[in-house]
Formats: structure tokens, C-alpha cells, sequence
């Protein structure tokens, strides 16, 4: 019995530091290599000595395939390639590739001590890892090895997210990464086809929730922006520079486009310009309204959003800003957020999740007063949370399970009560086995497949014959006999006689007869009454499969193609011919025969009573 | 398998495969052969000389016949008739094959389907989906509107006026009067068909499934495609039909091909070797395949495409130097984008600056942001520039320098624009047959100087024929044809030394100089030929086997083989083999095969334990011819029990056991069969 084994370094039962590894068919294949954000030592990286304790990964790892760009699902990458070692191949989408290093080496910069100049890893790291990255596109089946297949879906959750399809012979197994089945305004929802995987892991970060529509969401967002800048205050906004940055953005240039509001609007991010040309150089991986019309219009260029300028953070009145980062522990976002806090006519809205310990997640649970450099600040800004998060909510989780028809479901990235919750409705709804491994617990998941056969054609064609005028019940019934031979691991379906003239054995027919003399003073017996006698007895129940009774000849019968034969002898002797196989059918038949012959014996003669038994229905 | 061939142009390729029951229309593309028996008509606004031409005159008019004098739409220009109406197509479908049925439309590139909106406009029922690449549709889609365009703008300027095809009494008179000088349109005159709408074309669209290389699309179970990347163009393909593929067990596939019941059939079109920005020609899994599909190759077979680019930025060079304007009619996509590169970087070599390319055409602006968005389909050296955020083309840089400049538009209009072009310029425009589009102006206004020059990089119409309505001209004219498809001999190193195919379907015409060896089987065609492909004779069928217990495998010690007796249900649904169980226990049935020889001696030895005592054991002595002499193994003997009781009857390959006793029978079977004759 085959099986896959599934080891969480990263993700089991928790959200960060994404990294599975797999066991299929003899291949092991590492699911993301992410890092923690909770973290700031060694803990922030999967636990690689599990693989192995001292040396490179290469001899262990097959392959290693990135979901997408977050840091949680690729952040140790260059730590895993280039410090620990690994040269194996490495799999990610074109729009991955092109963006991933962006935020590593940002990742990069804010981590590495700016003195000792002691960092996870290096520019020149980041550089030669993503060298080793072969890029996949969208459906494409990527040949890893012999037997060995990946194939990407569309996740939707940034640009470039994929959902992975994995083949090793005959087992298959789905990662689904992060994944949105809402489509927005940049990205389309997620998409697999009706694979029937073995396996499909998927994430479950919002599994317990249900989300109110998008389009609510939107509005509200609009209403608090434009209620803000009305009264002459300032939007802070703190994103990621990419993903929700641009969703956000094109909310805000279309609507104020159409409501006529002119208020300005900037961006500051080191990386934003730059990301805007990625969603122009990779245009199929958004949603389809943009895909059809961007030779028109690109809407990533936008109108009403500026680059951001230091000096503008003086400028009095109204203005809208999207600062990176998102949780507002660094950077332009946290510098405008001191500037603009005591103001109680401003505004910041956090759009999407903060981990704990930054200002967001603190000014989310209440706090209000910070000490920044000595100095208090107190918060008077209206805060606002608003989800515009980017991940499935229950509903999709299990419409994707849905779609995708798994065997097993395995559940990563996500807080070990969502996964409960999430675990119990699998199970109950969707009757699929569920499991969700904590970090380094390894759990096995049987995959029963059959067993490839090549079968001979004769065999096939034999078949057909045999069944070509039979209804479809009798076809779905029909019995198929064939030797298999077992040959140098190779096995064959054959015919038994193919199988006989290959091994030069002779057949050796085992027949067995019974013969029923007539006296020769009653008039002969005729096969047609036989016939008569034979349909009515053999093929009288519904739920036996029927034989046939074929009349060759005045003197010759046969029933299931000569599995059986009546004959009449010259001499007027019956002789009934049955084969080893079918002594029961025999066994019958001349039981019947005989009974018939006594019957007749004795109406001709007029003489003793019947034999009732043997002979239901009277002649 | 039958292939169905609709064309008879090799470049303009057109069949429906018929496989397992499934029919697969590949390539649907537009004739323009015909196009030019038109006159040109320029675009509304403009003075167009054209219809100051002399009508066609009826010889055989007179009073009684009722025939015109003279034919509106047919004028006469250098002694040639011309027809003097928008332009309108005619399409390859026929009517021996009802197209409604087709299942499946595989498409190679941009340039092979722009005739699809013909094909679902007629064919209500026709419910066939559409299988392409991405740059495919984007150009395609973009191709088909800039038709649609430019055909609208004629019908602006002139009125179909079409009695002359429809009424049987003029065209006879027309076709016996040119008995002589046959025009090519009047063979399909009635075929034509006035040019799609852009709704036809859009609800064409709406069947189309986007594809990207290599991907695996199951068309039904049994019949897998793939569009293996062919390096013409962006996006363009072969396609690669995997024919009998059992899904529950694609590795089968994989292994070497006398391993599989996979028939492998490729479908090849326009591919080229030379390395240009689309991504390269792929043909590794191309190798043995069962059936290859020849198309589309190289117009011209000997011409080496560099020498004619060096030829082509000289002669460039001379006019601008000359301060004349180069004219280059081509396509609104393609090739354009290697020469606006190419070009830049050979004036800035030569130090010639300022020169301005226009680029006119309604598409021009969209098809330079789909092809910068096409990162995915370039070669790999524009892919890292994608990677580091730099656009795979480099339009958007020629275009802010001024160097490229582009006219979004359907027309010129005399006044304006044209004036408007900054010297010196290439410009660039459609249509390459310089019937219609932009170009018919351009034509008329650039012709007067000398300076000037229009260069034909284009090889699909005769440049001679071409300009001939336009005659007289002073401009100069060049013929520097690039056609980058593969030519005669570098199709027949990579199928003599490369692919090796067993069998190859190609044109005619193209029979002379492929193939001339015994290493492939070669079919040739002709238009509307119904092509029986050679069968293949399959070893076995893949199959899987989904019987867990009650195998019980025997070894037979002298051959190293193991055998085992298998009963069970063969499911054949679509092509894919299953052996299940059989569920019901009632319709378990157990057959035993009985193999070897009847050892007597041993047989009687265990008839007297299973207590069968007085037998009477005979010899016979049969006549055997087909065995050796080996008295002993061939004995036949002949055993009665108890006055015929049992009658056994032991023979070298038949036993018979007569007995009326069901009892008695048993006994004797189990006999017979312990430790006796070897059974499965």
C-alpha cells in the first residue's frame, strides 16, 4: 500500500513560517520556505536540521515549490539555499519570481544590524537563490522528473499566487498557499479543476469565519475616507506595498473619479512605483476585467495617486496616504502615523491583519497612548480596522474542497481552534478524512491506486464479442477472465490461452459427461422440447444472469458457447458435455434432463407416478 | 484516425482530424489570395482616382439580351479587369463536412484563425470550443477588429453593387468574354461574403479556452493536446495530440514509446529555429512521434533571413539618405517589433538620427501594450529583463524618445496628418496587400517623388502585381522578403536527424523536395483529400487493476514468471481500463484452467484413497501423429468403475469423465486434479 507523508516545519497549526514537507512515491518535496515575524533569532526559520543535522539539503530535497511572495511563505528561502544549502531545483510563478526578491532584500535591510552588518543573509544570498528559480506559468506541466509532475493554479491571492498540483506516479496531492475565491479588483478568484488529488493541503487562516460581501466592505471604507477628508482631515492608510496596496488603489482612483472629489492622494512606499510595472508586465494574472481592457487602459497607472514626498507631511488640508508597512512598526507609515496621531480630525484605517507586538495590533486592542523616543503620544485619530484581507473565508475553503474533490484534506496555516472548527465541518459536511499536524508531527496518509496492467488487446476485443448483444446490466455484470503474467516487475493482462502458448503449456480439457440411454421402444426426444424445457428452468430468475441456449442442430445443443453441450446420439442416447468450469451448471442441466426423460418415459408407458420434484411443471 | 484536408495552400493550413469518434478542426484561417483582383480604395475624405477608372465593358450587350453595357463594379486599369467594391473573403469550410459537428478547434497562431467568425456566424450549432494561446487571442482579437476597421472605412467610400456575380446570364457573359484572361475571383465569386462584424468576431471569441505551453488539456479522456511552444511568434504553437491515454496511470506515458498504446500526432505550422523574441521552438517530445503534420513553411527556400536584414537596413539607409520616406507595408504585429528594434539599433550604430517611425494603424497603441505584457511568452533573455521590472519590449522607451510614434487610427485623412509626418520617417502600415487600410493614401501621396521608397518585406502577394493599380510610380521599390518560417533544409535535418517521425502529412507540392528517403513513411495531399492515417498495431492496452485480494500468483520455476488467474469485471469507458471486482457475490464465478498432462498412474493411485476400488484399467492404442514417440507421456488409457459407473477417458490433452452419479463425479475430479495436472 502506497502512502504520503506530511511533516509541517512551519504553518501546522499556526499562521507564519509556511514550510511542509511531503513524502510521495519516494520523492520528498518542501511546500514554501517562509519565516516567522514573531521571531527575530533563529526560531524565525523552519527547523532545517530535521532533514538533516550538519550539511547541505540537496541529497535530500527533490524540490522545493513557493506558493507566493509573502515573506511567511518565502522568507527563508535564501537562507535555506545559500547559508544551509540546496541546489535542487526550485519552482515558482513568473510573477513571484520577479517580486519575491523585492521584499527580501527589504526584509533584508531592515533585519540586518546596521553596524555589525550581521544579517540572515546578504544581497549577493538573495541574488544567487533566485538564479536557481525556475519559473512556472499558469496550467504549464512542469516536468520535474521521471514521474514526477507539478502543474499551477490560480490562487488569487497576490499577484502571483499559485496553487500547486503535484504528481508522483500515480499519487497526487494539491497545495493550495493562500488563496482568495472572491475575485477583487485586481485579482480574479481562485481556480482548480476536478483533480481528485490523494491529498489537498490548504490553508485555513479565516476557516471559522463567514465574511459580509466585499462591496459592503468597499463602501464602508469609502464612506469613512470621504466623511475624513470632508472635514478637512488626513486618511492615513498603512498597507504592504503590494497586494492590498493596489486593490486599495484602484478603489480609491475609481471612485473619486466618479464622485469628483479632489482631494490628493499619495503613496509612500521605496517600492511601490516599481511593483505597479510587475501588474503591467504580468497582466494574465490579474482579473478578467482588466485583463480585457488594459491595451485600453492600463489601470495601474494611476491618475490621482503621487508619489510620496517628505515634505508633503507639513502640507495642511485634506489628503488620503497609503504608507507602508502595514502593521505600522517601521518606516513611513509609523513616522506619519506620530505626525498625524494627536489630531482628532485625521484617520487611520488598518486594512488587513497585524502581528502581535507592532503599533497596529496595539492600537487595534485599545492602547492609545505610545512612547516614541521618549516622547508621548497620545492617539486621538479615529482608528478603524476594515479586513480587506486576501484569504478564503470558510464558505470558500469548502467551495474549493468542493471543486477540487480530494481523498484527504490536511489543514496548515491557521490557529489551531479555526482548524477545529474547520476540521469538524470537513468531516461532518463534506465527509472527507481531515487532519491538521502540529509542527514536526509527521502523520501518513494511505493512498490506495490500483496497479497498472498491460492488457492484451485480444483480450479487450474477446470481450466486446462476447458482449456485443447483451443489454447494459449484463454488461456491467459480465465476467472477464485473464491470466496475469508477472515478468521482470511488468505485469500483462492475457488471455489464458496467450498465456498458455507463452509459457508453452498445454491445455489440458477436462470434460465431463453424462448419458442418458432411451429405451428404444418411446418415440425419440426432440431438442426443440429441451430448449424449452432449459430456458424455463435456467433462466427463470431475475437476479442470475442468463445463459444461452443455442440450437445448432437437430442433434446438437450448446448453452454459453460450448460451455455446455446436449447432444443426441446416433444410438438415441443423450450425452450432456460440460467442462470443469461448469460442473454446477452441469450438474443442473442433467439433473433436469434426466427428470425430463423419466417424466417421459413414464407418459409413454403409462406407467408409476412422476418425480414432482425434479419436474415442477408438468408436460 | 482520418485526416480531412481543406486547403490546398501549405501556408494557409486547414484539416479536421477525426480520432476515437471526435472531430478536431485545426486552424481556420482567412484566405486573402484574391485580394488582389480588387482595386485599392482609400479612406473616406481622400480623392480617390480609383473611381475615375473605365468600367468593364459587355461585348455581347445588345437589345434583345437585356444585358448592361457596362459593369459598375468591375473597372479596368493597365488593360486588367479589377473589381471596385469593399473587399470581401471567402472561407475554406465545404459543404461535404457539416461543420457543426466539429467537437474541438485547435488553433497555431495569430495569423491561422482570423476566418473563425465566418465559420460561427454559419454554423448556428456550431457549440466547439476554442483552444489557443494567450497572445494568440489578445493579437488575434486585435488582428480581427483592425479587419473589420479598415473593410468599414471602404464601405464608406464605395456601395457593394454585386448584380454581376448573382445574375448567372451577366456573369456567364463575363466569364466567356475573359475566356482568355481568366481573373481569379470570378472560380468563387459567388462564395464571397462581405467582411464579419465585430459582434461576430466577439461571439466567436467567447468559445475560446486560453492555454499556455506545455499544459495538458484533456480534450476528452481519451485524447490529450498540448501547445508546444514554436517560436514563430508570441504565442504561436504545435500541437501535440497524445491519442489513447489512460488517465489512471499517466505514467505510463512517460516511459519510452514501445512502453504505451499512445499514438502521438503532431500538428506542425509556421516554426522557425532562428532565435527572435518569442520564446524558442520546442521539439524534444516531437521525437518518434506516430504522425506529423507538415505546414507552413518558408515561402522562399534558399534566401538566408540576416543577409537579407543587412540588405534591408541598406536600402533604408540610401533613401533616408536620399531624405525620402520609407514605406514598409507589413502586419500590425510580428515581425514589427524585431525591425522598430533592430532598426534603432542600426541608426545608432551608423550615428543617423531623428529618424521617426510611424507606426498607423487602428491596433497599433493596444498591440504594443499586449506585447509588452506577454512576459510569460518571450525568450529568455526578455524574461530576466521582466524579472528586474523593465518591460520585455522596448516600445515604451522608442516611444518617449520620439524615435516610434504611433497613429491609433483607421484612416489618414489627405489633409492633415499626412503633412504631418516629421522627416525623415519609416512608416509602417497595413495592409500588406495594399488594398485597403492607411496605406492606400500613403501609397499615392509617397509615389510622386522619387526619393521616396516602399520596401516589401512581406512575401505573401506578388509586390509587382501589387503596385500595379497605383502604376504610374516613382517611388522606389524594393523586395526584401523575410519570411523566418523553417525552409526545405532545415525541415529535413530536423526530421531525418532530429525527429524522425514514422509517418509525415504534408502538401504535394512540398513532396519533392521532403522526404525523398526510406527513413519515414510519407502521405501526401491535395485539397479536399480524405487521408486514412496507418494504423498502428498496439502490443497491449494500459490498464489498471483494482483487485486487491484472492490473487494468488504461481511461479512457474522454469521460466522465472509468475501467473496468477484473474477474475473480475473489465470496465471500458472512453478508452480508460479498469479491472474491479465484482461486488456480487452471486455472480462469482470460478474458472479453473488445467494445463500439462494426466500423470495415470498417480490418478489411480488416488482414485483407490478416495475409496473407488475394481477398476478396470484398458490401453488404447490411438493413433497419435502430432506427438513424439515418448510412449509413456502419450499413453491414452481408458478406466471403467464398477460396470460403467464411470467411464474415465484419459487422453494426452482431454480427459472425460462420463458418470451419472453427481457423487461419484466429485470424487473422481478431486482425483484428477490433486497433485495431478497443473491448474490456474
Amino acid at each position: 500500500m502506497s502512502e504520503i507523508r506530511i511533516l509541517p516545519l512551519g504553518a501546522g497549526q499556526d499562521v507564519g513560517r509556511s514550510c511542509i514537507l511531503i513524502t510521495m512515491g519516494g520523492k520528498n518535496i518542501m511546500l514554501d520556505c517562509g519565516l516567522h515575524m514573531g521571531f527575530h533569532d533563529d526560531r524565525r526559520f523552519p527547523d532545517f536540521s530535521v532533514i538533516c543535522k550538519d550539511g547541505p539539503l540537496t541529497p535530500y530535497i527533490h524540490c522545493v515549490i513557493i506558493s507566493h511572495f509573502h515573506l511567511d511563505h518565502c522568507g527563508a528561502l535564501p537562507y535555506m539555499t545559500e547559508v544551509v544549502g540546496y541546489n535542487g531545483p526550485l519552482y515558482m510563478t513568473y510573477p513571484t519570481k520577479a517580486i519575491c526578491p523585492l521584499l527580501l532584500e527589504d526584509f533584508r535591510k531592515v533585519t540586518t544590524d546596521k553596524t555589525t552588518q550581521q544579517g540572515p543573509y546578504t544581497t549577493e544570498d538573495i541574488k544567487n537563490c533566485m538564479k536557481k528559480v525556475i519559473p512556472v506559468s499558469l496550467g504549464q506541466t512542469v516536468k520535474v522528473d521521471t514521474d514526477f509532475e507539478i502543474k499551477a493554479y490560480y490562487a488569487g491571492h497576490v499577484l502571483g499566487a499559485a496553487m500547486f498540483h503535484i504528481r508522483v506516479g500515480q499519487q497526487t496531492l494539491v497545495y493550495t498557499g493562500d488563496f482568495n475565491t472572491t475575485a477583487d479588483r485586481h485579482l480574479g478568484s481562485a481556480h482548480i479543476d476536478r483533480c481528485r488529488p490523494d491529498v489537498l493541503i490548504t490553508e485555513s487562516t479565516y476557516g471559522s469565519t463567514v465574511r459580509d460581501s466585499r462591496r459592503a466592505r468597499e463602501r464602508d471604507f469609502m464612506a469613512k475616507v470621504v466623511d475624513c477628508v470632508r472635514h478637512g482631515g488626513k486618511v492615513l492608510v498603512p498597507v504592504f506595498a503590494v497586494g492590498r496596496a493596489q486593490e486599495l488603489c484602484i478603489l480609491l482612483e475609481t471612485y473619486l473619479e466618479r464622485m469628483n472629489i479632489n482631494v490628493p492622494i499619495y503613496f509612500a512606499s521605496g517600492l511601490s512605483e516599481k511593483v505597479n510595472t510587475y501588474y503591467s508586465l504580468f497582466v494574465s494574472w490579474t482579473n478578467e476585467k482588466i485583463q480585457s481592457t488594459f491595451h485600453q487602459k492600463n489601470v495601474f497607472e494611476f491618475k490621482h495617486i503621487k508619489p510620496w514626498d517628505r515634505s508633503y507631511v507639513e502640507q495642511p488640508g485634506a489628503m488620503i496616504v497609503f504608507a507602508s508597512p502595514g502593521m505600522l512598526h517601521a518606516g513611513y507609515s509609523l513616522h506619519l502615523f506620530k505626525k498625524w496621531a494627536p489630531d482628532e480630525k485625521n484617520m487611520i484605517i488598518i486594512p488587513g491583519y497585524c502581528v502581535a507586538n507592532t503599533v497596529g495590533s496595539k492600537l487595534l486592542l485599545g492602547q492609545r497612548r505610545f512612547m516614541f523616543d521618549g516622547k508621548e503620544i497620545e492617539a486621538k485619530m479615529q482608528v478603524h480596522y476594515m479586513s480587506f484581507s486576501a484569504h478564503a473565508d470558510a464558505k470558500g475553503i469548502t467551495q474549493l474542497i468542493r471543486q477540487c474533490q480530494p481523498s484527504n484534506v490536511v489543514l496548515v496555516h491557521g490557529e489551531d481552534l479555526v482548524m477545529d472548527f474547520l476540521r469538524g465541518r470537513v468531516k461532518d459536511e463534506l465527509k472527507i478524512p481531515c487532519f491538521k499536524p502540529a509542527n514536526g508531527e509527521t502523520i501518513v496518509i494511505e493512498t490506495p491506486h490500483g496497479i497498472p496492467v498491460d492488457i492484451e488487446p485480444a483480450l479487450v476485443q474477446q470481450l466486446k464479442e462476447e458482449t456485443i448483444d447483451v443489454g447494459r446490466s449484463a454488461k456491467r455484470t459480465k465476467q472477464m477472465q485473464g491470466t496475469l503474467i508477472i515478468k521482470d516487475g511488468r505485469l500483462r493482462l492475457v488471455r489464458p490461452s496467450t498465456a498458455m502458448n507463452q509459457l508453452g503449456l498445454v491445455h489440458h480439457i477436462v470434460q465431463f459427461h453424462s448419458r442418458f440411454p432411451t429405451t428404444a421402444n418411446i418415440r425419440p426426444i426432440q431438442l426443440v422440447s429441451l430448449v424449452q424445457l432449459l430456458e424455463r428452468e435456467l433462466n427463470n430468475s431475475d437476479n442470475e444472469l442468463k445463459h444461452r441456449i443455442i440450437l445448432i442442430s437437430d442433434n446438437l445443443l450448446h448453452i454459453d458457447n460450448k460451455q455446455l453441450r446436449v447432444s443426441i446420439e446416433t444410438n438415441g442416447d443423450i450425452d450432456i458435455a460440460w467442462t470443469l468450469n461448469n460442473e454446477q451448471l452441469g450438474q443442473r442441466v442433467s439433473s433436469y434432463i434426466k427428470s425430463f426423460i423419466d417424466q417421459h418415459t413414464s407418459t409413454s408407458n403409462v406407467i408409476t407416478i412422476s418425480d414432482s420434484a425434479a419436474s415442477p411443471d408438468p408436460m | 484516425m482520418r485526416l480531412y484536408c481543406l486547403s490546398d495552400d501549405p501556408n494557409l493550413p486547414c484539416f479536421i482530424l477525426t480520432v476515437n469518434g471526435r472531430s478536431i478542426l485545426l486552424d481556420f484561417p482567412l484566405p486573402t489570395d484574391h485580394l488582389l483582383d480588387y482595386l485599392p480604395v482609400p479612406s473616406p475624405g481622400c480623392l480617390n482616382h480609383f473611381s475615375l477608372l473605365p468600367k468593364y465593358t459587355l461585348l455581347s450587350h445588345n437589345k434583345e439580351n437585356n444585358l448592361p453595357q457596362q459593369i459598375d463594379e468591375l473597372r479596368i486599369s493597365h488593360n486588367q479587369i479589377y473589381v471596385y467594391s469593399p473587399i470581401e473573403f471567402y472561407t475554406l469550410d465545404s459543404n461535404q463536412y457539416d461543420f457543426s459537428l466539429i467537437d474541438i478547434i485547435l488553433i497555431s497562431n495569430y495569423e491561422t484563425f482570423l476566418a473563425l467568425p465566418y465559420l460561427y456566424k454559419k454554423y448556428k450549432n456550431l457549440n466547439a470550443q476554442i483552444y489557443l494561446t494567450e497572445p494568440t487571442y489578445r493579437f488575434g482579437q486585435q488582428l480581427m477588429y483592425e479587419l473589420v476597421n479598415y473593410v468599414e472605412q471602404q464601405s464608406k467610400m464605395i456601395q457593394i453593387n454585386n448584380e454581376w456575380r448573382y445574375d448567372s446570364s451577366i456573369f456567364d457573359a463575363i466569364e466567356s468574354q475573359q475566356n482568355e484572361k481568366k481573373l481569379k475571383i470570378l472560380s468563387f465569386a459567388q462564395k464571397l461574403m462581405p467582411c464579419y462584424s465585430i459582434e461576430n468576431v466577439d461571439k466567436c471569441l467567447r468559445h475560446t479556452t486560453v492555454v499556455h505551453y506545455n499544459e495538458q488539456i484533456d480534450l476528452y479522456s481519451s485524447i490529450r493536446a498540448s501547445a508546444i511552444s514554436s517560436g514563430y511568434c508570441l504565442g504561436s504553437c504545435n500541437w501535440q495530440l497524445d491519442i489513447n491515454v489512460n488517465h489512471n496511470q499517466t505514467s505510463k506515458i512517460e516511459s519510452s514509446s514501445s512502453q504505451t498504446n499512445l499514438s502521438r500526432f503532431i500538428y506542425m505550422s509556421s516554426s522557425t529555429t532562428l532565435e527572435t523574441y518569442s520564446s524558442k521552438f520546442l521539439y524534444d517530445s516531437f521525437q518518434n512521434c506516430d504522425y506529423l503534420l507538415l505546414t507552413n513553411l518558408s515561402r522562399i527556400s534558399s534566401i538566408d533571413v540576416s543577409s537579407n536584414a543587412s540588405e534591408l537596413t541598406a536600402k533604408i539607409e540610401n533613401i533616408l539618405n536620399d531624405h525620402g520616406s520609407v514605406l514598409i507595408p507589413c502586419s500590425s504585429t510580428g515581425l514589427i517589433y524585431d525591425m522598430f528594434e533592430f532598426f534603432t539599433k542600426y541608426f545608432e550604430q551608423i550615428n543617423l538620427l531623428n529618424i521617426h517611425m510611424y507606426f498607423i494603424s487602428p491596433i497599433s497603441n493596444a498591440n504594443l501594450s499586449i506585447s509588452n505584457a506577454m512576459s510569460e511568452w518571450v525568450n529568455e533573455q526578455r524574461q530576466v529583463a521582466s524579472f528586474s521590472g523593465t518591460p520585455p519590449f522596448k516600445h515604451n522607451e522608442l516611444i518617449k524618445s520620439k524615435c516610434l510614434i504611433t497613429i491609433p487610427s483607421d484612416r489618414l485623412d489627405d489633409t492633415e496628418t499626412l503633412i504631418n509626418f516629421e522627416q525623415p520617417s519609416i512608416i509602417f502600415t497595413g495592409h500588406t496587400s495594399l488594398r485597403f487600410g492607411p496605406i492606400v493614401q500613403l501609397i499615392e501621396k509617397m509615389k510622386i517623388s522619387s526619393s521616396n521608397g516602399i520596401i516589401f518585406v512581406d512575401n505573401q502577394y506578388s509586390y509587382i502585381d501589387a503596385l500595379k493599380p497605383y502604376q504610374p510610380i516613382n517611388m522606389k521599390c524594393f523586395y526584401v522578403p523575410i519570411d523566418t518560417r523553417l525552409n526545405n533544409s532545415q525541415i529535413n535535418i530536423l526530421l531525418n536527424d532530429k525527429i524522425r517521425p514514422k509517418s509525415v502529412i504534408l502538401h504535394e507540392q512540398y513532396a519533392n523536395d521532403i522526404g525523398k528517403n526510406d527513413k519515414f513513411n510519407v502521405l501526401t495531399y491535395r485539397k479536399y483529400d480524405n487521408i486514412k492515417l496507418p494504423k498502428i498495431n498496439r502490443q497491449f492496452i494500459n490498464g489498471q487493476l483494482n483487485i486487491k485480494n484472492d490473487i494468488k500468483a504461481k511461479l512457474i520455476s522454469s521460466t522465472n514468471i509468475a501467473i496468477a488467474n484473474i477474475h473480475g469485471h473489465l470496465d471500458m469507458c472512453d478508452y480508460v481500463y479498469d479491472i474491479n471486482e465484482i461486488n456480487d457475490e452471486n455472480l462469482k464465478q470460478k474458472n479453473f484452467i488445467t494445463y500439462g498432462r494426466v500423470d495415470i498412474d498417480k490418478f489411480l493411485i488416488n482414485l483407490s484413497k478416495s475409496g473407488l476400488f475394481g477398476l478396470e484399467v484398458k490401453q488404447l492404442h490411438e493413433y497419435n501423429d502430432d506427438l513424439d514417440n515418448n510412449e509413456q507421456l502419450n499413453r491414452s488409457v481408458e478406466i471403467k468403475y464398477n460396470q460403467g459407473a464411470a467411464k474415465i477417458l484419459v487422453r494426452p490433452k482431454q480427459t472425460d469423465i462420463e458418470c451419472n452419479d453427481p457423487a461419484l463425479m466429485t470424487k473422481i475430479r478431486d482425483a484428477l486434479l490433486m497433485d495431478n495436472i497443473g491448474t490456474l
